[in-house]
């Protein structure tokens, strides 16, 4: 609950009491009213799980990744005290990877103490494997046999091991808010987020590649400090902001698996994230002009830096590379955000809205000559500037707003975006979309809303970056640099049938062309239908309903020669999705029901055209069913049974995945992971007592 | 030009109209709109309250009234119940349910439905800002400093459109259930969070509040901060950098190439590579070289490095950016 400081105000006014006082409440005894009593409350969960299979796709998120049996523990605790202190501690999944704990303690109206804990695993790649040597270390070797001039002459099948490429995050939470006076309230929140495990990467020698897999050993702590000051008409904040990240290792070093085509080139180095920082002060505020004008604003100056002390540029001692120009980057990119916003209510029938915003970043870090050591084999003659990137947005907004008779409710405006950025082709875009909505009420239980917009984004004259070397494609214009026609329509209606019934539809329909593009995306276009439904099809039985249709289509142009476009591809998304689910009370309330049905397919293919016969691709497939049923039976007052099923089956055919094993590729020593397929049932029986 | 004139000077005014009419304002403003018992009475300045307060409330709506949705015995079981907290409803001598529900003395005569009572629900006949106002006479906090100008406000939402006041645990307020009524609106979300690449929504790990600000905020989509690369950073700070060699859309925008809510492609993405990053690559050298099925295995054609598994990413691993000083080319 955001408790009010306002009504502090009121009372050190007397006006709450004085109301009160009007109506006299000195009889309202409130003898019937059942307050929980003072004292502890709390529930304790316990049980027993079990997952039938073994699969990294099903367990990511959920901990569920390993068949077996595991704890079903949770619970909770309550406190309250006559004068207005309260507490609680509330744990889930204990027994799991997916564990949550988290903690409150406070008195209504003066402060609030937080904690919170949570675990979140991450696992996907299914059927991994590699024959690196000292996975989860900072330094990949190999075993005897390798290198070999190709995978096909690695000895994979003696030396590769099945490897779970999982992470989890661990994150606490601590936060405590003290409302220092009544206007006056600060806040303070500290985040210690873990992540540790593995993640693929890959390093390269010129023309082969090897996947690795990198250790993740990350720490992030984050704090905000604020103080507000809130009174009836007034709204202010002042906060400082800042995010701490630090990385264990700075590199993964890995030993080539293929045979060094150029002397001395056998291990190669990948830096891996450096430690960072982010610094940043913000302001924002409201206020109430006149009951019928109310502004608002936020300002916020930050600077992200870095400065993590540089690799070598090569590993290969018998490559001749200058000097570094520095030891570390020294990074520095300031930020900066700003927005106004202004409401007028002209009357009951019109207002206006206005809002101005500006995002900048500045990136301040030198620009150098860097050797130009290309995966420790080669080194250009010419040395590699780096180019940091700065952009400065600015977004205008005008509309209004119209209600009128007969649930009419009409706006239209206009947003312009402007984008300047540095050591780009393009140095400005400008985009204006002039948008459109208009609903109103059929019949009392009817309503419809059409939406409408067009927008149209022009830039300065698209050049050549000669900093990028080699050069582009003259031709090339980079989708978010082009020039663009954006088009999109919605529809959506909503009914109610009763009071019983509730039915949403949709369409939205939305559409991008890049006019001025001969190479790169040409042109996009997504439609979506879906709607939703929910019944109460008696007093103890509700039914939800939802399902959308959604196709997806882009299309590009390349040029295999460097001129004009030779080869045109079609990428097309078809997705459907269905669920319903069911919630039903039986016996009197003792037996509680619940089942959620959710199929989902995805349809994804490609059409390369080049103008020749070439084989097609396949389509990629992906498709979902899953089902829980869950029910609660309540044995006696405190004591509650616990049971679900949970089945859920995947099948996938993806193209870049199916039949890559980690030889496949020549010049490519793959994990060989697989596209996700998989069936698994979850089974969970347990108990609630209540105390 | 004309548009960002027309709005600067619309702001402009705003301000004047701060700067010039505040003092005057403050000799004859009306009523704080934030003013709880003001607004009480604006609900229905002239009706009467209940003879016994929530006792006579209590003695209709009791169990038999209650439905598998609704418990009104369930407000007793939420902070809004303390009789510990001077500012609640229940707090001593305030108006328990009437001061939310408004005066109910008629009501309670005659049993019948009035227009006037503030029943909170979807189809009470009162508007939208009569509906709002009980919880804006004290839920007037810093959250909601850009509601004005926000979506949800031009949707003319109601607080109880998407807050539940009668149940112990308001399913907005806790991140496993929060989805839920977020996309009861939202159902282009809710389909997509059922992609094979997603955020953990459906999976009860995160909530929409982690991205989005519900009550409003300065950056586009109501994000919690200033802009789409703040907002992803929270979570993925060892993308920030600055690194030595930067990916331009990277540091620009992370939806240029990652959708947020769900995709059919693995990370998000918004295309596979390579021909996401052919879209903006084809240079001399290197150029965008049409991949087709003769590259898939068995296939007749070369080049397979450049199109399975990783595909790009098997060799410029690191699209992000890199700090290594030969990683110009993303490769280190």
């Amino acid at each position: 609950m955001k408790t009010c400081s306002s009504i502090f105000v009121l009372f050190s006014l007397g006006i709450l009491p004085a109301l009160a006082g009007a109506v006299d409440t000195s009889t309202w005894k409130c003898e019937t009213c059942p307050f929980e009593k003072a004292g502890t409350a709390g529930t304790v969960e316990a049980g027993v799980g079990a997952v039938s299979d073994d699969s990294a796709s099903f367990g990511n998120y959920r901990g569920l990744q390993k068949k077996g049996a595991f704890a079903v523990l949770g619970g909770s605790v309550r406190y309250r005290s006559e004068d207005g202190r309260y507490a609680s501690v509330e744990a889930a999944d204990l027994g799991l990877d997916v564990r949550a704990l988290s903690a409150l303690y406070g008195k209504e109206g003066l402060y609030t103490l937080k904690l919170g804990y949570a675990e979140t695993p991450r696992s996907g790649l299914d059927g991994a494997r590699t024959p690196f040597i000292g996975v989860g270390g900072a330094s990949l070797t190999l075993p005897a046999g390798y290198p070999a001039p190709t995978t096909t002459a690695m000895p994979l099948a003696a030396t590769l091991q099945p490897v779970d490429v999982e992470s989890k995050r661990s994150r606490l939470d601590i936060g405590a808010t003290w409302n220092v006076a009544p206007e006056w309230t600060t806040r303070l929140t500290v985040r210690h987020d873990v992540r540790d495990g593995l993640q693929r990467m890959a390093g390269s020698f010129f023309s082969s590649s090897s996947h690795l897999l990198a250790p993740v050993d990350q720490v992030t702590d984050q704090l905000e400090a604020s103080a507000s000051y809130v009174t009836a008409r007034l709204q202010a904040t002042v906060a400082y902001q800042a995010s701490l990240f630090r990385n264990g290792p700075d590199a993964l070093t890995w030993a080539n698996p293929f045979t060094a085509v150029v002397a001395g080139s056998t291990s190669g180095q990948l830096a891996l994230a450096p430690d960072n920082q982010f610094h940043q002060l913000r302001a924002s505020g409201a206020y109430e002009l006149t009951p019928q004008i109310r502004a608002s604003g936020d300002i916020a100056v930050g600077r992200m830096t870095q400065d993590s002390a540089f690799l070598a540029a090569t590993l290969n001692t018998g490559l001749a590379v200058g000097a570094l120009p520095a030891q570390s980057l020294n990074g520095q990119a300031d930020t900066f955000n700003a927005s106004a916003r202004v409401t007028a209510t002209l009357n009951p029938q019109w207002r206006l809205n206005a809002s101005y915003a500006r995002d900048v970043r500045d990136n301040q870090t030198a620009s150098l000559a860097y050797p130009a050591v290309s995966t420790d084999m080669f080194v250009g003659a010419v040395p590699r500037t780096n180019q940091p990137f700065s952009f400065t947005q600015d977004r205008y907004k005008f509309n209004a707003e119209f209600r009128g008779p007969f649930g009419i409710r009409a706006s239209a405006g206009i947003d312009e975006d402007d984008r300047g950025r540095t050591l780009q082709e393009v140095v400005t875009t400008r985009e204006t979309t002039l948008w459109a909505r208009a609903g109103m009420v059929v019949n009392e239980n009817v309503t419809l809303t059409l939406k409408g917009a067009h927008g149209d984004r022009r830039s300065s004259t698209y050049g050549i970056a000669s900093w990028v070397v080699p050069a582009e494609n003259p031709l090339l214009r980079k989708f978010n640099l082009a020039e663009r026609n954006r088009d999109s329509v919605g529809l959506r209606t909503d009914a109610t049938v009763g009071d019983s019934v509730s039915v949403g539809l949709y369409a939205d329909v939305a559409r991008d062309d890049y006019d001025q593009s001969t190479i790169g995306l040409l042109s996009g276009r997504s439609v979506a239908v879906g709607g939703d439904v929910s019944a109460a099809v008696n007093d103890d039985t509700q039914l939800h309903l939802f399902g959308q249709t959604e196709r997806i289509r882009s299309r590009q142009a390349g040029s295999q020669l460097f001129a004009q476009a030779d080869w045109w591809a079609t990428t097309r998304d078809q997705v459907e999705v269905l669920g319903v689910g069911l919630k039903h009370n039986a016996l009197k309330g003792k037996l509680e029901l619940a089942a959620d049905v959710v199929f989902s397919r995805a349809r994804s293919s490609v059409v390369v055209d080049t103008t020749t016969l070439d084989p097609p691709f396949p389509s990629a497939r992906t498709s979902m069913h899953s089902l829980r049923l869950q029910a609660t039976y309540k044995l006696q007052e405190n004591l509650t049974l616990l049971g679900s099923w949970w089945y859920e089956r995947v099948t996938s055919q993806d193209w870049r995945l199916d039949g890559v094993a980690p030889d496949t590729v020549a010049n490519l020593l793959s994990l060989g992971d697989t596209a996700p397929r998989y069936r698994v049932n979850v089974l969970r029986l347990g108990v609630r007592y209540r105390y | 030009m004309k548009t960002r004139s027309a709005i600067l000077a619309l702001l402009a005014s705003a301000v004047l109209a701060w700067s010039g009419g505040a003092a005057a304002q403050a000799a004859s403003a009306p009523a704080p709109a934030a003013s709880a018992p003001a607004k009480v009475k604006k609900i229905n300045p002239n009706l009467p309250y209940s003879e016994k307060g929530a006792d006579t409330c209590l003695a209709c709506h009791d169990d038999e009234a209650d439905s598998l949705t609704f418990n009104t015995a369930g407000v007793f079981k939420t902070r809004h119940a303390h009789r510990g907290d001077a500012r609640g409803p229940f707090g001593p001598g305030n108006l328990q349910c009437e001061a939310c529900h408004g005066p109910a003395g008629r009501h309670a005569a005659d049993g019948k439905e009035i227009e006037t009572l503030n029943s909170l629900r979807a189809n009470s006949k009162l508007p939208i800002e009569k509906r709002n106002e009980p919880c804006l006479g004290c839920h007037q906090g810093n959250a909601r400093t850009a509601w004005h100008a926000g979506a949800h406000d031009r949707e003319r939402l109601a607080c109880t459109d998407c807050h539940r006041l009668h149940v112990e645990r308001d399913a907005v307020l806790t991140k496993a259930s929060e989805p839920e009524v977020c996309l009861r609106c939202h159902n282009k979300q809710r389909a997509d969070f059922q992609k094979a690449s997603s955020h953990p929504v459906r999976h009860g790990r995160m909530g929409c509040s982690d991205c989005h600000s519900a009550h409003g905020s300065a950056s586009a989509s109501t994000l919690n901060k200033p802009t789409v690369n703040q907002t992803c950073y929270s979570c993925h700070a060892d993308k920030r950098g600055p690194l030595l060699w930067e990916h331009a859309p990277v540091a620009e925008d992370c939806t240029l190439c990652h959708t947020s809510h769900g995709s059919v492609r693995a990370a998000l993405l918004t295309k596979s590579p390579p021909l996401l990053c052919q879209q903006c690559h084809s240079v001399a050298g290197h150029p965008a070289v049409a991949r087709t099925g003769a590259a898939l295995p068995g296939g007749a054609g070369g080049g397979q490095i450049f199109l399975l598994a990783g595909s790009c990413t098997n060799c410029h691993s690191q699209v992000h950016g890199s700090n290594h000083p030969a990683g110009a080319k993303l490769m280190r």
